[in-house]
């Protein structure tokens, strides 16, 4: 069983992620267990991920959580994997033409979204045996719907989802990085998108643009957002008065020098 | 300062190496993975930077030193970045 001092709140959490997947029709249970699924397919392990997360000032746990995975290195039938993420230099070049011609810079956090695609293919999954047995229940076995975290073309089902949804607003990725995404607007200024994984920074002249894109983008999914984007993918930015674009890494920097009194060195 | 593939200022060829222990190359291999991200923001710290990883093939005191250097540096002025100015010119500052 769990060790941790107070497992039964992981339990809850481990609970509460299944009821999620219910909920959001993610799998079907399969009649009959392991014996219910075809011969030919292979049943995926799956295991718990446990994770606090605590209050940034107090340190005390605000909240317990278990997202179960898939084991991907099971599936044999994967062929395309790929998933890409936005460059370095196309980010900065956004943040250059933010500040250059005053632009509006939001953030787009689209939520569980590894869990929101259609699955392309049958895939089974057992639950944790140790989960299973705890509640007193026969094995279970699971056929997803939708994608899951651990599995092989999840990134890639995420990837082409984000970019069906940004074609179907007017997008069109730019040569240079497929990441980044650009359309014109009728008054000939430009709106950017640029997509890593969930994340998004959404850059045009007029916020009533930026706030159309996301509604373009809420109609399938859930999604988090900031008009005044404040961070993006680690980096800070900050606004000035006169309209500069400040871009630094704070809190990163302050982590990465503390790393040296982390052994006592000569 | 001249740039050359051997190392360029941090190490010239044929310096002897002072080789260092386990630990302590473990260590600088975690600080140049975590410093490599901090390049994004930090180009005045690029080329120094650049210097400790492509020694890192063979890690020794020296290289150990200049980690250390970088590190003070980047602990004195741990808010720095790049600030892009709003008539479009693009500079080092905090």
């Amino acid at each position: 069983m769990l060790s941790h001092p107070r497992c039964e709140e992981f339990l809850k959490a481990e609970d509460a992620e299944v009821r999620k997947l219910t909920q959001m029709g993610a799998r079907k249970v399969v009649k009959g267990g392991r014996r219910g699924v075809p011969v030919t397919e292979h049943i995926l392990r799956s295991s718990f991920v446990f994770a606090t997360k605590r209050f940034a000032d107090s340190g005390e746990i605000e909240k317990f959580k278990a997202g179960l995975v898939a084991d991907g290195s099971g599936q044999r039938d994967v062929d395309e994997t790929h998933a890409p993420t936005i460059g370095g230099t196309s980010l900065r070049i956004i943040f250059a033409v933010v500040a250059q011609r005053g632009h509006f810079i939001s953030k787009l956090d689209v939520e569980s979204a590894f869990l929101i695609e259609d699955l392309d293919r049958p895939t089974y999954v057992q639950l944790p045996k140790e989960y299973t047995d705890y509640l007193g229940k026969p094995t279970e076995v699971w056929e997803l719907i939708r994608s899951l975290y651990g599995l092989r073309q999840a990134p890639r089902l995420c990837w082409l989802g984000m970019q069906a949804a940004l074609q179907g607003l007017g997008f069109r990725s730019s040569d240079h990085d497929p990441c980044l995404f650009v359309r014109k607007e009728s008054d000939g200024t430009y709106t950017y998108v640029a997509t890593h994984v969930d994340d998004c920074a959404v850059v045009s002249a007029s916020m009533e643009t930026n706030q159309e894109v996301r509604d373009g983008l809420l109609l399938n999914k859930g999604v988090k957002w900031e008009d005044q984007a404040e961070t993006f993918v680690g980096l800070a930015l900050r606004r000035g008065q006169n309209g500069d674009l400040l871009v630094h890494q704070p809190v990163y920097t302050r982590h990465v020098c503390d790393v040296r009194g982390w052994r006592r060195m000569g | 300062m001249t740039f050359s593939p051997s190392g360029g200022a941090l190490l010239s060829k044929g310096v002897e190496r002072e080789e260092i222990d386990l630990d302590l190359v473990q260590w600088l291999r975690l600080a140049v993975g975590m410093v490599q991200y901090l390049t994004f923001t930090r180009k005045e710290n690029a080329l120094a930077f650049n210097l400790v990883a492509k020694n890192m093939y063979r890690p020794c005191t020296k290289v150990k030193a200049a980690m250390e250097q970088i590190l003070r540096y980047l602990a004195n002025r741990p808010d720095d970045g790049l600030r892009f100015k709003a008539g479009g010119d693009v500079e080092m500052q905090r």
